[in-house]
């Protein structure tokens, strides 16, 4: 058995066994596998090993009530100095059916050779409960304490230091508790209540930490009172929950966010403010829930998480950042957020505050949208007062080309001004000819021929264009004539040429008015249903009325006739203005919803054939509970993706392809009539397809784009 | 002669006389441009040896796929997106513009727009004018003379 010794090894073994084996305690000696060779009396009685037997079969594993603690014991005793005791090693063995917490004092024998354990001399104790606990008192998250008569602190462990914010826990011992309270009078109604309730529960203490901070503690303390009643000694524990304090009370949502084994995001905490944003009541009922739940698309959760990595890789948190998330009952919420991944979780554990600006962010919108609406309406009533004027000034100076009360005869008027154009021609080569024969400047002819040159070479495209470019040269060509009326030229050649001047200036005028008027006719309905949408009241339908929704619609069509003629758009429908279908509603607002579709309907209709102009076309369709209302237009398309993730109904979204031409918006409209539809307990619904025969991607073509709406009707 | 390339979506609307004050200088010979597309298209042709683009900051895409990378911008800014790449590829398909002069006229202030000062744009301060800085016709007509001087 003692064979894996040497001889000089077990003999120094043996000596420093017979120094300790007499001692009261189990004294024992060991191989470095375990195996038991020396033990007296009392480590016989320890382990139930009989007094008269030897010792073969005994390995000291056996009682090792988990046989890997043995390694652990080697292990420290490798890092124990040669010839010296290790007197602070616990372990839990096992005896028979008995557990006992030991406390061994060991002394290792090192083979010299090998420089590894060959044998050792271990006495082993009993350790009592409190013994045990207090081994590990210092490893404890709580704050352990114990309190003289006086309210002196006479222990403490480690953690209560640290939760005082000391450094040293010799610091704190002596100290009157009443110094620790951060309301001084605490001490005395704590040592009231304990002669009262010895057994004291205190949710939420409030001490002074080293350096004047607040930190409140949970506190349970004992307080041990001698005959007289008087308490001689208390004790107890207490836990720092100020943050924990902090986290619920703090009016802001805190928020911890993970990634299930699925890869999809969940809230796995929060706290009861960031619940409530949510429409929940307690943290509970949120946790566990997909965050994309709760954002308004997959395309904003897309633009968060962007900026979110966007941030990390420069190892910042994303801060400030402004997002609108969606309650459990559909209602938007404006969130302003600061958020970072967790250091060392590979981007699948991020925390952050969460602040709801909705009514904040309403308030102040609804004072500006008030400010603007109003501010637009003066706007309004300006450039309407401007049209007027535009509208007089072609009347008044265009009495002979006017096709209207409103319009000019374009073309008639084209054909006037070539009339002129042709005869100032033949007057200049006149001009040129007497400038020759009575000696005038050149430079003086040459100034007024210039323009006319320049504007017999260059013709433009459009006739917006062609009017100002010939507006632009008879200027110069009459200032030209006004310095030759000082030369010897014929006055009656140069009054014809200045008549013929003076008409082209007349009539490019006008053409320009007409042009101008027409452009400001294509852009006010947009700023007409600009205004309205910002002065809209909230839609409640407790105060809606039974309308007729076909009068609606048709007032509607009405309202933006006049931009459907300049846009060259037929309106086409089937509506009988005798007939009457009833719904609940709220009558300007579906104006505004249905104006905004037509409007769009008309705006972004082309055809590519000239001969066949575009055109939209309403349906309605009654049925036994619903109106359908279904607009169509042929024109410029609405991208797949835009209408598969509904983007075309998100606030200040335009479609990719709806500046197509010029053509100008805002990207409320869509936003807008789908708010007001569903607020009416209508659906809205929006396809848009390739015409017969092209590619469903091309976006060039023109597609056929339909609304579907439908409405609730009253029986 | 000034061989002038101008990039703005509103040149058919409140720019349309400022446009026609450019016809009216007989030193300049002007192309216009009304969104990204069809501006990419004119200063990829070697045959336009533009001596200054002016530029508007934010116009629609047009119709190419070159823009799809693009798309998510709200802004439509493709005036510094088209700079940018002039710039970029001075090597490759726009050697052509090698001694080109850019400008920018627009309604936003320089503050709004940092990045058109810094490389790879590095637009000279002057380069830079508001709109509503330039009102007057004289005043624009001699932004592009001062452009193509400097």
């Amino acid at each position: 058995m003692n064979s894996a010794l040497s001889p000089a090894l077990l003999e120094q073994v043996r000596i420093a066994y017979e120094q300790i084996s007499g001692l009261p305690f189990p004294v024992h000696a060991t191989l470095s596998d375990g195996t038991m060779f020396l033990a007296n009396k009392s480590a016989r009685d320890f382990f139930g090993i009989p007094q008269e037997s030897d010792l073969e079969g005994i390995n000291i594993r056996n009682f090792y009530e988990d046989p890997r603690d043995r390694e652990q014991v080697l292990r420290k005793l490798r890092q124990n100095p040669s010839g010296e005791w290790h007197n602070n090693i616990t372990i839990r063995l096992k005896v028979g059916n008995e557990h006992r917490k030991s406390r061994l004092s060991s002394l290792p024998f090192f083979d010299a050779d090998s420089d590894q354990i060959a044998a050792m001399i271990n006495i082993t104790s009993s350790m009592t409960e409190v013994e045990w606990f207090a081994e590990f008192e210092d490893s404890f998250d709580a704050g352990f304490f114990e309190l003289d008569e006086r309210f002196s602190i006479t222990s403490c462990n480690a953690k209560t230091t640290e939760i005082l914010n000391y450094t040293d826990k010799d610091a704190l011992i002596g100290k009157p508790v009443s110094e620790l309270f951060w309301e001084l009078d605490q001490a005395a109604a704590l040592r009231e209540a304990l002669l009262k309730t010895p057994h004291l529960h205190i949710q939420r203490l409030k001490l002074r930490c080293k350096g004047g901070a607040m930190v409140i503690v949970n506190m349970h303390c004992l307080a041990f009172p001698d005959d007289t009643g008087l308490i001689t000694r208390a004790k107890g524990v207490i836990r720092d929950v100020t943050f924990d304090i902090i986290a619920k009370d703090v009016p802001v949502g805190l928020f911890m966010v993970t990634a299930n084994a699925e890869g999809e995001e969940i809230f796995s905490r929060a706290n009861d403010a960031f619940a409530h944003i949510y429409g929940y009541q307690t943290e509970d009922e949120i946790i566990g829930r997909s965050t994309t739940d709760f954002h308004v698309s997959p395309t904003s959760f897309a633009e968060f998480k962007k900026a979110l990595d966007e941030a990390a890789d420069n190892d910042l948190p994303l801060l400030d950042y402004y997002l609108d998330m969606k309650d459990i009952h559909g209602k938007k919420h404006n969130i302003v957020t600061n958020v970072r991944y967790m250091p060392g979780e590979n981007r699948r554990l991020r925390v952050g505050v969460a602040y709801d600006l909705t009514d904040h962010v309403g308030k102040q919108l609804r004072i500006l949208e008030a400010d603007f609406g109003a501010l637009l309406h003066t706007y309004i009533a300006t450039v309407n007062g401007l049209r007027d004027t535009m509208g007089m000034l072609v009347k008044a100076h265009g009495y002979d080309v006017m096709a209207n009360e409103k319009h000019i005869d374009r073309s008639a008027t084209a054909n006037m001004l070539g009339g002129h154009i042709k005869r100032l021609g033949s007057l200049i080569a006149e001009l040129e000819k007497v400038c020759a024969e009575r000696g005038v400047s050149a430079d003086l002819f040459e100034r007024m021929r210039k323009p006319w040159r320049r504007l017999s070479e260059k013709q433009m495209e459009r006739e917006k264009d062609n009017a100002s470019w010939a507006r632009r040269n008879m200027i110069e060509m009459r200032n030209a004539l006004d310095a030759l009326k000082k030369t010897n030229l014929p006055r009656e050649l140069l009054k014809s040429t200045r008549t013929e001047v003076d008409e082209i200036l007349r009539l490019t005028t006008v053409t320009s008015l007409s042009l101008s008027l027409d452009e400001l006719n294509e852009r006010i309905p947009e700023f007409y249903y600009f205004r309205d949408y910002l002065r809209r009241k909230e839609i409640e339908l407790q105060d809606a009325k039974p309308q007729n929704i076909l009068s609606i619609l048709l007032d509607a069509t009405q309202f933006l006739e006049e931009f459907a003629s300049i846009r060259k758009v037929a309106i086409l429908h089937h509506i009988n203005p005798n007939d009457q279908v009833l719904v609940n509603c709220n009558k300007a607002s579906l104006n505004r919803a249905f104006s905004c579709l037509l409007h769009n309907a008309i705006k972004y209709s082309w055809s590519k054939r000239g001969d066949n102009a575009p055109y939209i076309d309403i349906r309605v369709d009654k049925r036994p509970d619903t109106i359908e209302i279904t607009i169509e237009n042929w024109g410029v398309a609405i991208r797949r993706e835009e209408l598969e993730n509904d983007l075309i109904f998100q606030f200040g979204q335009r479609g990719q392809i709806a500046d197509d031409r010029g053509r100008s918006g805002t990207g409320i409209g869509l936003y807008d009539a789908h708010n007001i539809i569903t607020k009416h307990g209508g659906t809205i619904r929006i396809t848009s397809e390739p015409t017969f025969g092209n590619p469903p991607e091309v976006y060039s073509h023109p597609f056929i784009t339909k609304v579907f709406i439908t409405l609730p009707i009253v029986k | 002669m000034i061989k002038l390339l101008w990039v703005d979506d509103n040149l058919d609307q409140d720019l349309a006389e400022k446009r026609m004050s450019l016809l009216m200088e007989d030193d300049i010979e002007s192309d216009f441009a009304g969104d990204a597309t069809e501006a990419y298209f004119l200063l990829t042709d070697i045959e336009k040896d533009y001596d200054v683009v002016l530029m508007d900051l934010r116009h629609p895409a047009g119709p190419d796929d070159i823009w799809n990378e693009y798309a998510e911008q709200a802004d439509r800014k493709y005036g510094p997106v088209l700079l940018k790449m002039v710039k970029e590829n001075r090597e490759g398909i726009f050697s052509h513009l090698s001694k080109t002069r850019y400008g920018v006229f627009t309604i936003e202030t320089k503050e709004e727009n940092p990045d058109l000062f810094q490389p790879p744009i590095s637009l000279p301060d002057q380069n830079y004018k508001m709109k509503t800085h330039a009102y007057d016709e004289t005043d624009f007509i001699n932004f592009i003379r001062a452009l193509n001087k400097s």
